[in-house]
């Protein structure tokens, strides 16, 4: 039997016994096949509606292999996760069996590029199909329907996490509600009128639908602007369109289902949060203050990809040009690509040498030009695993089928994967590696390194400067602004990185799920097809944040409970050392420098294990706030002492402009 | 004032100053015009090099209106007569616009592209064209032709008329620009371009490419944002323009003498390939004059051949060229016909939508649109692909020519083969003569299959109702090394669930084998004298199978519970399946399973077990099957006929029969879950043969018989080619013997009948009841049905089942009735050991002429004059 366990935010019929009770080839009432523009196979997904004895269940989000409808290599029909385990294989044969020949004939009939559906059932069932259909209740109806009308919902289960929860809201506000009845402890809903209320019940199975008030407080109260809701700590106003409102984006079902970002599409709507701000800690570390009285032009050039977004090296450039601005120094950051004028500073600082790009044409024309470089070099990459693993962890989403996902993932920990379209090399970490690196390495005078054991590293690499082993320059104290309406009151796993492949963030959110721990995703996209492959395996428990302002980051930062680095590339130690002088616990890659820095007080993880991942964050988790994790905060503050930052930097632009070679 | 070139930018200043710099040299000849640069916004130093462009009249915008929304703007502040639109991360040549604004001019055009090309100097740009997507929420894809082909491209040097050109370089009247209400701001950076394109086209003019326009274009500068909105405007194009879009791309590809083709790929995908158009075979049928060969040829496809028959020699005719199938196109034309300029063309673009169409037809009946497809085509204007029809699918007896090819397709769809409907380019069609036949066989009349109503699909593809399990061969060699035999044997007995029958073929082993032999009672034994090799030893066995499968069986090798039940389901599930073959622990390529840690036998089954329940029903489709273990139905062992005898003892004969199956149109599918032991080369090291040696031998053998290459840097060789090229029977079918074990074997008499249409039926099952009554099981008597109409074998065989059952005939005692669909029964007949005769149930032609005589009588004097005794 195939099946997936993806986009089970809209897996609302998750009861095995009612399912088994209910689900049947010959209780089959409906089938709802919709065309998606990227899922397995392609062809798109079906909803299947069974009804026995009063009782309705639905299997949602079936997915239908189209290319196995034409040529049958294996079922077309691929299950999710819940119904698959749930159900015996013979009755899901049965299912298939009854509905392939209508697929089958769609496929050869037609193009298959609308929302198709057929009832099953007798007349009393097709009219509780329709019913629901048009209540516009999931499995019934279209999934961006759906989608608009829960995503307030879907939002508010950060919030909603054990708490008493109460909403009125039109009908298809029912779908939302089923995703909350998941966290809630007491649900109450109302969707306006008794039919309503009455089909509700029925469809999701969920008694709280028209359910009594109580005179209990509640903590969530849900609803259009002024309905009659009790008064409650966190409050959501559906269709806002208030300046603050959050907006929803029009879904392109499924790589856009539920979003809040306009980056993904137009508008579709919005609603307001009153929230309650959360407390936040308050970060160690020393204070920089400045001895003024330097000069001269520093150009810090940043590889051109780290320009797309707040990347960690835009970061860690602009802190590092405001510390040396206030010691007198003409700083500007630029990225590579925008360089023209090398030739008017007095010393080039290229930020990271990871993924070069047109930083190396840079370092090569100040060379030219008789400027001193220094790198700050982020190269820790010493299995020569960086580029395998980013592109393994995606790959496999990308080319497994749902069989072999799992086997694969396991193959891919015990680092022996060997599948077609999962011919990543691991000879090389980075692109042009051996060539672009090494050649930039041989024409700078200092490097800037995180300490002696990436000083082994590029010694190894043929570097025979001078290295400074200094931690990095962290970003200028800012004010923490509200996050309550961002992440809700209960503590979360923070991951502070670029959405893309080497992140690895599809094997964290699948690991966070795993712990059932909630987590959030606080980072630029910058892959398109990551971002889409982490919604279809993420549920409610991973809240992407792709745009934050300094406040919101420094208050998520003194917020998260657990701080997670299992990313395939070293993003440098900034944001580590961040987190953990904010009192986050640390689960970090294995393989960062760092972590054998900074230990112990900190967990780490096999990058390319999922149970590694999950166990580390549990761990972490665990032990936040212990004496462990604050003696390493201790140890990190130490490590980021920003006079020492400062000098090794400083110190290596000394050594660049006296070592320069003859030109 | 001339032109008004609008520039819109956002940060990437020095792209755009790079731009500016040499932009003015490049004008000479455009006239008088003026340059807008519309800023976005831009947060790094464009502002301050905006500044040194006096000359250009720059707008800053306080937030990004993205790429529509900046050039609507900068056409608002325009004068020009034509609107230019220009990507500032563009690089012109000298020239580039007076030619666009010398197309541009001409009064039926409405769009104008430029050739664009990367820095490397291929191709960015040289058109957009379109491509069907079959499902999914997006109907169709545009991409750009000729994509990082080289700049210098022949084909990217004509100037042509497309549907779109990108608005990376993009001229159009201003006054049509506001008319059309310029770029949809709907779009976020992409797509508007299309958009804005179509509204030329439905506005009834023109868009051109031209290749004297010529600029380097340093595309996707624009940030990953540009990227993150690719599919909300994917849907928005696709919502807008579904219902009139037309898929071009192949249009284009035709001219080129190319096709674009869905293929499947390995991994249960599907992709695409370019590849030189097949040549098509033009049948003009009818007594009518019909097209003239000059009208017949006006299209871009190759034609090999225009052949001309009337209408009593048309079925015939287009039988013969059927034949042999193969990746080439026959066309079928009546002669009344009048076809149009390109009409090959469009039927080939419809032909290959995907990689399931197998004819594509003209209809004046039909919808209009692009999502047209009938039930099935008629003979009147009407290609088929030859390749997507398995060889037993061939043309019928009808009345018309039409209703024998609208019943090739209907079976077709049961084969998941479609057919495709087009509706221009064509300039007459003759009406649809009816076929009483057709409506017979059918329900429908002729004019019934321009249906597009899926429902209607759906009834035709049901699948039958399941009988009986069919009869299986299992067949197996054996050449000393009895213990492996034994083993096998053991193994099939302990987990094949009935009916089947085993039947070995000793190759010449010693007495200890043949001994052992001698002893086994539920299997049949063919003895050689020598040993005829492996082709030879299967040979003999498949001419001595009974079944309705057979399956060619390692004798080294231990099957597992299910496996055959695995092996035949494929047949239930995978259309035009050839071969189902298995996976197994020690056999060469992809069906080998390296995880394979069990230690004996009861680890081996419960390994097994896991892998059936596992990958329950999911397997693959591959080129070349290792003949370990072959199950294949009687059709194909028809179709293709035994393995090779050319190579001896071993290797490579499972290559060739594998690519004669490929090449008569059938598949071969490995079943993931079905999982068998294999010791491995037991009969080659039992008897000390040079393996190496062998391989070498077969090898060259292989090669030649097929013209095929060893590719370079891997083992293996590539047998597309080969298999596409067809299925020649003159030269590719291997006769099995009849000397030894005829497929007859051991009857006396066999009564012969052949349903043509439902009135045989009458007659012959009739006479079906009396035999029945007449005879028991084990009699030296048979009854052998063909059926070439309606109802098909199935039916009947469910027919006859039921009459048995009312007969109250135990299955046991039920006499031998033998019910198919093809018309194999001449050649069954032909092979009957001498001694036996045959008598017609019902007298026709295809049947030989000793079988002449016409039943009658009663069961008791049927019993009395053909029951001599028991079979042999």
């Amino acid at each position: 039997m195939r099946k997936h366990r993806l986009h089970s935010i809209f897996d609302l019929w998750r009861d095995g016994a009612t399912l088994r009770r209910v689900v049947g080839a010959e209780t089959l009432i409906a089938a709802r096949m919709e065309p998606m523009l990227r899922q397995i196979g392609g062809f798109g997904v079906l909803d299947l509606t069974f009804a026995r004895d009063g009782e309705i269940a639905v299997v949602p989000f079936v997915h239908v292999d189209g290319t196995m409808l034409a040529d049958p290599e294996g079922p077309p029909l691929i299950w999710p996760e819940s119904a698959a385990d749930a159900l015996d294989d013979t009755i899901l044969d049965a299912i298939e069996t009854e509905v392939t020949p209508w697929l089958l004939a769609h496929f050869l009939g037609r193009r298959s590029i609308e929302e198709i559906v057929r009832t099953f059932g007798g007349e009393a069932d097709s009219t509780a199909f329709a019913q629901a259909r048009a209540y516009g209740f999931a499995g019934a109806s279209p999934y961006a329907r759906v989608a608009v009308a829960g995503a307030p919902y879907a939002y508010a289960a950060r919030f909603a996490r054990d708490k008493r929860a109460i909403v009125t809201d039109a009908p298809a506000g029912a779908n939302g509600v089923a995703i909350l009845a998941r966290s809630t402890r007491t649900l109450v809903a109302d969707l306006g009128d008794a039919a309503a209320n009455a089909a509700a019940r029925r469809w999701f199975g969920l008694a709280a639908f028209g359910a009594t008030r109580d005179a209990l407080p509640y903590d969530l109260a849900i609803g259009p602007a002024g309905a009659d809701l009790p008064p409650t700590a966190w409050r959501i106003e559906l269709d806002s369109d208030a300046p603050d409102a959050i907006a929803i984006a029009e879904p392109v079902p499924a790589d856009v289902l539920i979003s809040f970002d306009l980056d993904d599409s137009a508008r579709a709507g919005g609603f307001a949060i009153r929230a309650p701000d959360v407390r936040l800690r308050r970060p160690i570390g020393g204070v920089a203050t400045a001895t003024g009285g330097s000069g001269g032009e520093i150009l810090i050039a940043i590889r051109d990809a780290a320009a797309r977004s707040d990347d960690p090296d835009v970061d860690e450039a602009d802190a590092l040009a405001a510390r040396l601005r206030a010691e007198g120094f003409t700083v500007d950051v630029r990225v590579a690509a925008s360089v023209r004028d090398v030739e008017r500073y007095d010393l080039v600082h290229a930020m990271t040498l990871t993924g070069i790009g047109d930083l190396g044409s840079t370092i090569a024309r100040a060379f030219a030009a008789g400027k001193p470089i220094v790198a700050t070099a982020h190269l820790d990459d010493l299995a020569a695993e960086g580029v395998w693993g980013a592109g393994m962890s995606t790959g496999i989403h990308r080319v497994s089928t749902d069989t072999e996902r799992e086997e694969h993932l396991a193959l891919f920990e015990r680092r022996n994967v060997k599948a077609p379209g999962l011919e990543v090399g691991r000879q090389d970490p980075v692109p042009g590696y051996s060539e672009a690196v090494v050649g930039a390495l041989k024409l700078c005078g200092a490097l800037v390194v995180s300490g002696q054991a990436e000083e082994r590293f590029v010694r190894g690499l043929g570097f025979d400067g001078y290295v400074a082993p200094v931690g990095p320059c962290l970003p200028e104290a800012v004010g923490p602004e509200p996050i309550g309406h961002l992440v809700g009151p209960d503590d979360f796993v923070l991951v502070h990185a670029p959405v893309e492949a080497r992140s690895n963030l599809l094997l964290l959110a699948r690991a966070a799920m795993d712990a059932d721990l909630p987590m959030v995703v606080l980072g630029p996209v910058v892959e398109t097809e990551v971002l889409a492959m982490l919604r279809e395996i993420a549920d409610e428990r991973i809240a992407v944040i792709p745009h934050a302002s300094p406040g919101e980051i420094e208050a998520l930062y003194r917020r998260a409970r657990v701080f997670a680095d299992v990313g395939w590339v070293d993003y440098g130690a900034a944001r580590r050392a961040r987190a953990a002088l904010s009192g986050a616990a640390l689960l970090l890659a294995n393989g960062h420098y760092v972590a054998e820095l900074w230990r112990p007080g900190l967990w780490t993880a096999d990058r390319a294990s999922g149970r590694a991942s999950r166990d580390g964050l549990l761990a972490a988790w665990a032990g936040f706030d212990s004496a462990e994790v604050r003696a390493c905060a201790a140890r990190v503050a130490v490590y980021c002492d920003p006079v020492a930052t400062l000098t090794g930097v400083v110190g290596a632009y000394a050594r660049a402009q006296t070592t320069l070679p003859d030109t | 004032m001339d032109y008004s070139i609008v520039i819109p930018v956002f940060n990437k200043a020095a792209l755009t100053r790079q731009c500016l710099e040499t932009i003015r040299a490049t004008l000479e000849g455009a006239g008088v015009g003026e340059i807008i640069v519309i800023d976005n916004a831009s947060t790094d130093e464009t502002p301050e090099m905006l500044e040194t462009f006096p000359w250009a009249r720059v707008i800053r915008n306080e937030v990004n209106l993205g790429f529509a929304g900046a050039n609507n703007q900068g056409a608002r502040l325009a004068s020009g007569r034509f609107l230019v639109l220009l990507n500032n991360d563009t690089l012109a040549k000298p020239g580039w616009l007076a030619a666009m604004l010398a197309v541009a001019k001409e009064p039926d055009v409405g769009a104008v592209g430029a050739k664009l090309l990367y820095p490397s100097g291929t191709l960015q740009h040289a058109g957009v064209v379109t491509m069907p997507v079959r499902f999914g929420s997006v109907g169709f894809l545009a991409y750009h032709d000729l994509l990082n082909v080289g700049g210098d491209a022949a084909a990217a040097a004509k100037r042509r008329d497309l549907r779109t050109v990108t608005g990376a370089c993009l001229v159009t009247p201003r006054a049509l620009y506001v008319e059309l209400g310029g770029l949809d701001e709907g779009y976020w950076n992409g797509y508007e371009d299309i958009d804005y394109c179509f509204k030329v086209v439905a506005r009834g003019l023109r868009v051109v490419y031209e290749p004297r326009a010529e600029l380097t274009h340093f595309e996707s500068q624009s940030g990953v944002q540009r990227f993150r909105k690719v599919l909300y405007n994917n849907v928005r194009l696709a919502k807008r323009w579904n219902a009139s879009a037309v898929f071009d791309s192949n249009a284009h590809h035709l001219a080129r003498g190319t096709i674009r083709r869905e293929v499947r790929y390995a991994n249960r995908t599907h992709n695409y390939e370019i590849t030189q158009t097949p040549k098509t075979t033009i049948v003009v049928h009818g007594d009518a004059r019909g097209a003239a060969d000059a009208v017949l040829t006006k299209n871009f496809a190759p034609v090999s051949r225009i052949l001309r028959v009337g209408s009593d020699d048309a079925l015939a005719a287009v039988r013969s060229e059927m034949e042999i199938r193969g990746d080439r196109y026959l066309a079928l034309v009546d002669a009344r016909t009048v076809p149009g300029p390109g009409w090959l063309d469009e039927l080939i673009r419809q032909v290959e939508f995907s990689w399931n169409v197998g004819a594509a037809t003209y209809a004046p009946d039909l919808p209009s649109g692009e999502d047209v497809n009938p039930i099935a085509a008629d003979a009147r204007c009407t290609l088929l692909s030859l390749r997507t029809f398995p060889a037993h699918l061939r043309l019928a007896e009808f009345a018309t020519l039409d209703g024998a090819v609208a019943d090739l397709c209907m079976r077709a769809l049961r084969e998941r083969v479609a057919t495709r409907g087009a509706s221009s380019t064509i300039a007459r069609l003759p009406d649809r003569a009816e076929d009483a036949r057709f409506r017979e066989r059918w329900g429908m009349p002729l004019a019934g299959i321009a249906s597009t109503d899926v429902a209607q699909i759906e009834a035709l593809i049901a699948p039958p109702p399941k009988g009986d399990p069919p009869l299986v061969s299992v067949l197996m060699l054996s050449w000393n090394a009895p213990e492996y035999t034994q083993l096998a044997l053991e193994s099939i007995r302990a987990h094949t669930r009935p009916p089947y029958e085993v039947v070995i073929v000793d190759n010449g082993s010693g007495p200890e084998t043949t001994d052992w032999l001698a002893t086994l009672t539920d299997v049949r034994v063919i003895y050689n004298a020598a040993n005829r090799g492996f082709a030879g030893g299967s040979n003999q066995a498949l001419a001595a199978a009974r079944g309705e499968y057979v399956v060619l069986l390692n004798n080294d090798t231990v099957v597992t519970e299910g496996w055959l039940d695995g092996l035949l389901d494929a047949f239930d599930r995978v259309p035009a399946l050839g071969i189902s073959a298995v996976r197994s622990n020690r056999v060469a390529g992809v069906q080998m399973l390296a995880d394979t840690k069990y230690t004996d036998l009861p680890g081996m089954h419960a390994y097994a077990a896991e892998r059936r329940r596992k990958y329950h029903r999911q397997g693959f489709l591959i080129d070349r099957a290792i003949g370990l273990c072959l199950c294949l139905p009687r059709r194909v062992l028809d179709e293709v006929g035994g393995i090779d005898e050319r190579f001896a003892v071993g290797n490579f004969e499972d290559d060739d029969f594998c690519l004669r199956v490929r090449a008569a149109g059938y598949r071969i599918y490995v079943c993931d879950d079905v999982f068998i032991h294999h010791f491995g080369s037991k009969t080659f090291a039992a008897n000390k043969i040079d393996y190496v040696a062998t391989m070498s031998e077969n090898w060259k053998k292989f090669a030649e018989k097929w013209n095929l290459k060893k590719l370079d840097g891997v083992d293996g060789y590539d047998s597309r080619p080969a298999y596409r090229r067809g299925f020649d029977r003159t030269r590719h079918h291997f006769a099995l013997p009849v000397d030894v074990e005829p497929m007859a074997r051991g009857y006396a008499t066999v009564f012969a009948g052949i349903v043509r249409e439902e009135a045989d039926w009458n007659a012959i099952g009739a006479f079906a009841r009396r035999y029945a009554q007449a005879f028991v099981a084990g009699d030296a008597v048979q009854l052998a049905i063909a059926t070439l109409a309606v109802p098909d074998a199935a039916t009947l065989g469910a027919r006859l089942a039921k009459m048995l059952d009312r007969l109250g005939v135990p299955d046991e005692l039920a006499p031998d009735i033998v019910v198919s669909d093809e018309e194999r029964i001449p050649d069954w007949l032909a092979s009957l050991p001498a001694g036996a005769s045959g008598v017609a149930v019902r007298p026709d032609r295809a049947l030989p002429a000793e079988f002449a005589a016409p039943m009658g009588g009663s069961p008791s004097a049927l019993r009395r004059a053909y029951a001599p005794g028991e079979r042999a």
